[in-house]
């Protein structure tokens, strides 16, 4: 026949690859290169850094970042001290480098520990059901009858806030949504017909959990996580924040914020750069799971 | 004779879905009082139709039309106002769901005045009046109570009663019914088509009936138009079409449909090749072409006008001048191969039972609902068994437990005499496969055809990753599928090859029975006698046995050798299907098999034997379990529950076939 004639199998096209489709979405690559820059940046923080951060230098005490030197003429402000430096005269850019490690490095520790807890919980209960299913509800709701930021608060303030007490009690607090999301999700999948033919193929359970299912809620997971992850990020603000997060001397976005507000009236810098670099952090980590989320969706045209 | 309804050259178009035009070309004209049918397979553009006429199109469709005429209005140039006026008035439509088409949070009778209220000057109490006069029409019981029930509290064949209520409370003059009856079961779709052919002819309105089901077509209907790929493509006097087809399609769709009593069992159907292709764009000439038999090289080039071939009747073909009597059956070479011999039982059910503990609330006592209640079965090699009965009868439960995969609260199955409990899950895997009935579930959609179809061998660890994907590629042929496939996802394919990918795992490791729980019942018809005639072949090739599952009582008549008929949860006869059809002894088997429409024009809807649908209480309670339905139920039938004896070939549960004690 002529070559007018339309294919009759009606076929569609393939499915473009995953990174053909990431090109094409510009909210995923703004999240990306965001995230990436200041991924590398906190990594990269001792090569980075001009200074110790740590380093205490009182005849540099509030130098304005370098910008006040241009518009305003500021003498002090040079480029020894590019984003300045705070009333200890520590270089204010090395104390947001390595700041900005610890946040991230906290926030991809709790993401880590709460996703664990909560996806098994949720996978669980959404798989076995019954039982299972109540047990994990009875958790679920003591969990969240139980105020975060005041036990947190209570927890640090009685073992102190080591790096370590800050992830160990988000983790245990924020695997909430993780597990109610999943369960409802695993409900869903396991209940379609191919989970049965797995059964009946003979696949073993991890198999059908880990093979047939998990694939198969992978989007909604990444989307919690990512928003997980910024919530971490900014309770940990919050916690060192309030002082019973992060302990001076080290540095983090929350604490540097804690102790520019004295000065925010005369060098509103102290807390507009930490605050700043923390809601680009946050806004990259929302705008990547939303991206990723729009990318895992099924193509559900035919 | 006054057109009431003309349509000249209606198109449908979705500019922003890249360019697709879902209704080409379609012009027809209804008479007052007369009935039409559209018949077509899903996507053939016939409720997009009604919807047109509707003026109810989805956003983004853009309608045009050479003249859209109705009562002499120009419907294409009336506001949106005057046509708002206009529907539910003198026009109204039915839909196919009756279980969503009702707004669940407000009672019937608000729902029914506020239609009559919309459109009628009148106070709330006359409005109430018709209500109940409405619901009284389509014979509901005690209308003035039903008024303040809430949609929940109606069963699925009673809310499609008030949706006809509600469509006739204004008494229009044309009433369009889109696949009314297809999400019910088919002793409650008698009693709908009953009731609307009834009104009808009372109320002397028009009718638009579209429907797939070629059956309630011939019924009800007096003239019919046949669409595929978006065009009428022959319409006439249902009678003559359906006796003298004069379009491949309508003879090939004709052809696809086994018929109790007419198709010989297990002769292969007439199936269509290929899919419907896509309506976008310009699809020139013939939209068939591509799976007519007649083909040929003038069908391509230039589109193919509706032409009149005798008075009343036009047929979008060029060759249907001069082609007549093609021989019946699309020729499919009938190479009989031998019947697998019927051998020892391989899967037995003894005194099987599931029973699920209902919930029970703070001040409520929880119940027990019996899915499966004793239902002794054997499956023996080389047969096919089909099991039958209505939504909620316990087939698919049934199925499960036969599988392995749902655990009985009852009684035990045996495979090879063997407790199934017994035996290790994959020892199982390999005698019993399945293929269940949404193509569309039973895929993960995250993996590749291939890989579905290889994952029993690679759980199995049988051969290597080459063996293996030689054996996923020639099971693959086996079942009809291009081997270029094995590398797609399931989105990718039409819904007929996405059951071939089923029925290709179901088969990769060479089971012994394939238990198949409504294997086409999500098909269109021509896709269907496809995947039924892939079924027998591959039974002859491989010498399987099988155990269908349907509530389609034409697919079980054509495929099985013996038939097991269940109701609330147990079997009520069971026999050879030649013997079970041809002097069912059951009342609830009459009833089933009385209520199959088969497609000959002329004769009448049946009348309904049984009264309500089937209740959910009744399960469990002393007695026969259907004598509440039953038109020949006796005093014992509340007493006792029937034991199941031998009858002849068969044997029935039923006390008036009980031996005389």
């Amino acid at each position: 026949m002529s070559a007018s004639v339309p294919d009759i199998e009606g076929e569609p096209a393939r499915n473009q690859g995953p990174v053909a489709r990431a090109r094409q979405h510009p909210v995923l690559l703004v999240g990306i290169a965001l995230f990436t820059v200041i991924a590398l940046a906190a990594l990269l923080a001792p090569v980075l850094a001009p200074h110790d951060p740590y380093a205490q230098d009182f005849t540099q005490r509030r130098v304005p970042p370098v910008w006040y030197a241009w518009l305003y003429g500021s003498p002090k402000a040079s480029w020894l001290h590019p984003l300045g430096a705070d009333n200890l005269g520590r270089d204010y850019l090395s104390r947001l480098l390595y700041g900005t490690r610890l946040s991230l490095l906290i926030g991809l520790a709790v993401m880590t520990a709460s996703g664990l807890i909560g996806s098994t919980l949720g996978i669980a209960a959404g798989y076995f059901g019954g039982r299972v299913d109540l047990a994990v509800n009875l958790l679920l709701t003591t969990r969240l009858s139980i105020p975060l930021v005041l036990v947190a608060l209570a927890v640090v303030s009685l073992f102190g806030g080591s790096i370590g007490i800050i992830v160990a009690v988000l983790g245990l607090l924020l695997w909430d949504r993780f597990a109610v999301v999943l369960r409802s999700v695993t409900m869903q999948v396991s209940r379609q017909d191919f989970v049965a033919a797995a059964r009946v193929i003979g696949c073993s359970t991890p198999y059908i959990l880990l093979r047939e299912i998990l694939p198969n809620i992978l989007a909604p997971l990444i989307v919690v996580a990512t928003v997980e992850m910024a919530l971490a990020v900014l309770l940990e603000a919050a916690l060192s924040f309030l002082g019973l997060g992060v302990q001076p001397p080290e540095p983090s976005l929350g604490l540097m914020l804690a102790e520019g507000k004295n000065d925010m009236f005369f060098d509103a810098w102290m807390i507009t750069i930490p605050g700043v670099v923390l809601f680009v952090l946050v806004l990259a980590i929302n705008l990547i799971g939303d991206g990723i989320r729009d990318l895992m969706a099924l193509d559900r045209t035919t | 004779m006054s057109a009431l309804l003309e349509v000249d050259g209606l198109n449908v178009r979705f500019p922003a879905l890249g360019g697709l035009h879902p209704v080409r070309d379609v012009s027809f004209s209804l008479a007052a009082g007369e009935t039409l049918g559209i018949v077509g397979e899903s996507g053939c553009g016939k409720s997009l139709t009604a919807l047109a006429l509707m003026g109810l199109l989805p956003p983004g469709a853009e309608r045009d039309a050479g003249r859209l005429a109705f009562q002499g209005q120009h419907l294409e140039r009336i506001s949106d106002r005057a046509m708002a006026d206009l529907r539910g008035r003198r026009m109204a439509m039915i839909f196919q769901e009756p279980m969503t088409s009702l707004n669940p949070a407000y009672t019937i009778g608000n729902q029914l005045a506020e239609t009559y209220l919309r459109h009628m000057r009148a106070s709330r109490r006359a409005a109430r009046e018709r209500s109940a006069e409405a619901l009284d029409l389509v014979g509901l019981s005690a209308a003035g109570e039903r008024l303040a029930q809430y949609p929940h509290q109606l069963s699925g064949g009673m809310r499609q009663r008030v949706m006809i209520a509600m469509a006739l409370i204004c008494r229009p003059d044309l009433l369009i019914a889109d696949e009314p009856t297809t999400a019910l079961d088919v002793t409650i779709q008698l009693e709908i088509l009953h009731l609307l052919a009834r009104l009808q002819r009372e109320l002397g309105m028009a009718l638009v009936l579209i429907t797939h089901d070629l059956g309630i077509v011939a019924r009800v209907t007096e003239r019919v138009s046949v669409m595929y790929a978006g065009q009428i493509v022959e319409t006439g006097p249902t009678r003559s079409v359906f006796d003298q087809p004069a379009h491949p399609y309508t003879r090939a769709l004709l052809d696809c449909i086994p018929v109790p009593g007419r198709t010989a069992l297990g002769a292969p159907l007439g199936a269509i090749p290929g899919t419907v292709p896509a309506l976008v764009g310009d699809l020139g000439g013939c939209h068939f072409r591509g799976r007519c038999a007649q083909a040929q090289a003038a069908c391509a080039p230039a589109p193919i006008p509706l032409h009149t071939a005798e008075p009343g009747r036009a047929v979008r073909c060029l060759l249907s001048s001069g082609w007549k009597s093609a021989p019946s059956s699309t020729a499919l070479a009938s190479v009989v191969e031998a019947e697998p011999a019927i051998g020892a039982p391989v899967l037995s059910a003894v005194r099987l039972s599931c029973s699920y503990r209902l919930r029970a609330g703070l001040f409520r006592y929880g119940r027990t609902l019996h899915a499966v209640d004793g239902v002794d079965l054997e499956l023996l090699k080389g047969e096919v068994l089909g099991v039958v009965g209505e939504s909620g009868c316990g087939k698919t439960t049934l199925a499960r437990m036969l599988l392995g995969i749902l655990p009985p609260t009852g009684g035990e199955v045996r495979l090879d005499g063997q407790l199934l409990d017994g035996l290790r899950r994959r020892d199982v895997a390999r005698r019993v496969q399945a293929v269940f009935q949404d193509p569309y579930g039973s895929l993960n959609p995250r993996k590749t055809i291939g890989a579905i179809i290889g994952l029993p061998l690679a759980v199995h660890g049988i051969g290597d990753a080459v063996s293996r994907r030689q054996r996923v590629l020639e099971m693959m042929e086996r079942v009809g599928l291009p081997g270029r496939l094995a590398a797609r996802m399931p989105a990718q394919l039409s819904g007929g090859q996405r059951q071939r990918v089923a029925i290709a795992r179901a088969l990769v490791m060479q089971p012994d029975v394939v238990v198949c729980d409504e294997p086409t019942s999500a098909l269109d018809v021509s896709v269907q006698a496809q995947i039924l005639n892939l079924l027998q072949e591959l039974r002859r090739v491989f010498g399987l046995t099988y155990l269908l599952i349907s509530h389609n009582l034409a697919v079980v008549a054509h495929m099985a050798t013996r038939v097991a008929v269940m109701y609330l949860g147990r079997v009520v006869e069971e026999g050879p299907t030649a013997d079970v059809f041809a002097a069912p002894r059951h009342p609830y088997t009459q009833a089933l098999l009385a209520s199959v429409l088969t497609p000959e024009p002329g004769l009448a809807i049946p009348e309904p034997r049984l009264r309500g649908s089937v209740p959910e209480a009744a399960r469990g309670q002393a007695g026969c379990a259907f004598h509440p339905r039953c038109p020949a139920a006796m005093p014992v039938c509340r007493e006792r529950t029937p034991r199941v004896v031998a009858d002849g070939l068969a044997r029935v549960a039923c006390h008036l076939h009980a031996p005389t004690e």
